[in-house]
């Protein structure tokens, strides 16, 4: 967040009033008309903000319902002993998890800087209309400065991300902790072909598949 | 812009404290709206015929925050409905832990021998349930200022109906709303509700563990 240099806001944001008073009361008024589109649109960018929370929130809801069925899965298909394959499993999820928080939090940031800019914007804007209720609602909120009761929602929302962010960091080292350390169950030995320096005498073919010797 | 960890808290705590002293800031003294109204209105013109304009633009000027106060409301509530959905997944998040290791017949979710042979599930479960009651707290300091952030609006409002036909949130006030007032306190303690039970399930996980501590 860089601050913001009023002059040259100024400077940028207003054309010239015209002296002729017909002119001058038409200009007045388009400034009412965007001072309106100005504050609904920073209105929605506060909404999208909103959406955008949800969507990540149900990103990570998904993501942990498919590592969950990824290891319900694993576990139908017998082969949850494998601690290799548990491990890359948890790690890839997990990094995944934290990769999505690290994108939501710069994203609430950006947020964050986008609508100080505009309300920076509808500051100058008040200026000219009747009344300036941002600037009182603002400056009644205590100007953001902090220690006055006033916090940023953006920076409360911040938090958000950075608390699933440990929750995932968290659990991924636990579990590939757990897996590493457990004691695979025995597993029922496969069959084994013995290959001996003497060779074994050939069964006779009686014994492996007996004639019946007495047929009714 | 980074600043350090101890300094954000500190300043957390100071507008919590600040948040609690501020139980009854609603009632202003004619000094404050004073300064209120210094901030809020621009000059009004000298000469007569630009009084009628005046008028209309501040007109406009109320509706439109009139209409945004309205969709501060409308976001506390999608925000609400957000956090509702984040601790509808951490307690899924349970759910899956306790059938985590259900896959073998005759073992039951986080039991006593359970924790014994795998303490990560304990582990997991202790560290979602802290995140859920971090998770409450964001929730709860959200709602307080959502709740701060409507109380300065409608002063605003009241301020701006003085120069308007009629007065209605102004007058509003003045009837009694019965049990309105304390629906927004009903919301402030829900998430409270789900802090008390993280933490009942924090304890009954503690239990538990102590428990195959001495089994083993």
């Amino acid at each position: 967040m860089t601050e913001i240099d009023k002059a040259s806001l100024q400077e940028a944001l207003f054309s010239n009033r015209p002296t002729e008073s017909q002119a001058a009361q038409a200009w007045d008024d388009r400034l009412a008309e965007q001072y309106k589109l100005y504050v609904e649109m920073m209105d929605k960018v506060s909404e999208r903000r909103i959406a955008a929370n949800t969507l990540f929130l149900s990103t990570n809801t998904g993501l942990v319902t498919l590592y969950v069925a990824a290891i319900a899965l694993l576990a139908d298909l017998n082969i949850i002993n494998s601690t290799s394959i548990l491990n890359l499993l948890t790690v890839v999820v997990g990094i995944c998890g934290i990769a999505l928080c690290a994108f939501w939090n710069a994203l609430i940031n950006s947020y964050r800087d986008l609508n100080t800019g505009k309300f920076a914007v509808i500051h100058e804007l008040e200026e000219h209309l009747p009344s300036r209720p941002y600037r009182a609602e603002w400056i009644g909120m205590g100007e953001g400065v902090k220690r006055t009761g006033y916090i940023p929602f953006t920076h409360i929302e911040r938090w958000i991300p950075l608390v699933f962010m440990a929750i995932y960091a968290l659990v991924m080292i636990t579990l590939v902790g757990a897996f590493s350390n457990r004691t695979p169950p025995v597993a029922t030995p496969l069959p084994v072909m013995i290959v001996t320096a003497t060779p074994i005498p050939p069964t006779p073919l009686s014994v492996i598949n007996p004639l019946p010797t007495n047929t009714p | 812009m980074t600043i350090p960890l101890h300094k954000v808290l500190w300043s957390r705590l100071l507008a919590f404290r600040e948040l609690l002293s501020r139980r009854n800031h609603h009632k202003l003294t004619d000094d404050q709206l004073q300064a209120i109204r210094d901030i809020l209105f621009n000059p009004s013109p000298n000469n007569q015929e630009s009084l009628p304009e005046w008028r209309s633009t501040l007109f406009e000027q109320y509706k439109l925050f009139v209409e945004m106060a309205d969709k501060i409301s409308e976001r506390r509530h999608n925000t609400n409905s957000f956090f509702l959905t984040g601790n509808t997944l951490f307690i899924t998040i349970f759910g899956a832990l306790i059938a985590f290791d259900n896959s073998s017949p005759g073992r039951s979710g986080i039991s006593v021998t359970q924790l014994r042979e795998n303490p990560a599930l304990g582990i997991i479960a202790i560290s979602v349930a802290i995140a859920g009651i971090m998770l409450c707290a964001i929730w709860w300091s959200l709602i307080m200022r959502y709740r701060n952030l409507n109380h300065q609006k409608f002063t605003i409002i009241h301020q701006l109906e003085n120069h308007l036909p009629t007065k209605p949130y102004m007058a509003e006030e003045t009837v009694p709303t019965g049990n309105f007032k304390g629906l927004t306190k009903a919301e402030q303690f829900t998430p409270l509700v789900f802090a008390i039970l993280y933490m009942v399930i924090i304890g009954v996980l503690i239990h538990i563990y102590q428990q195959s501590l001495l089994l083993r």
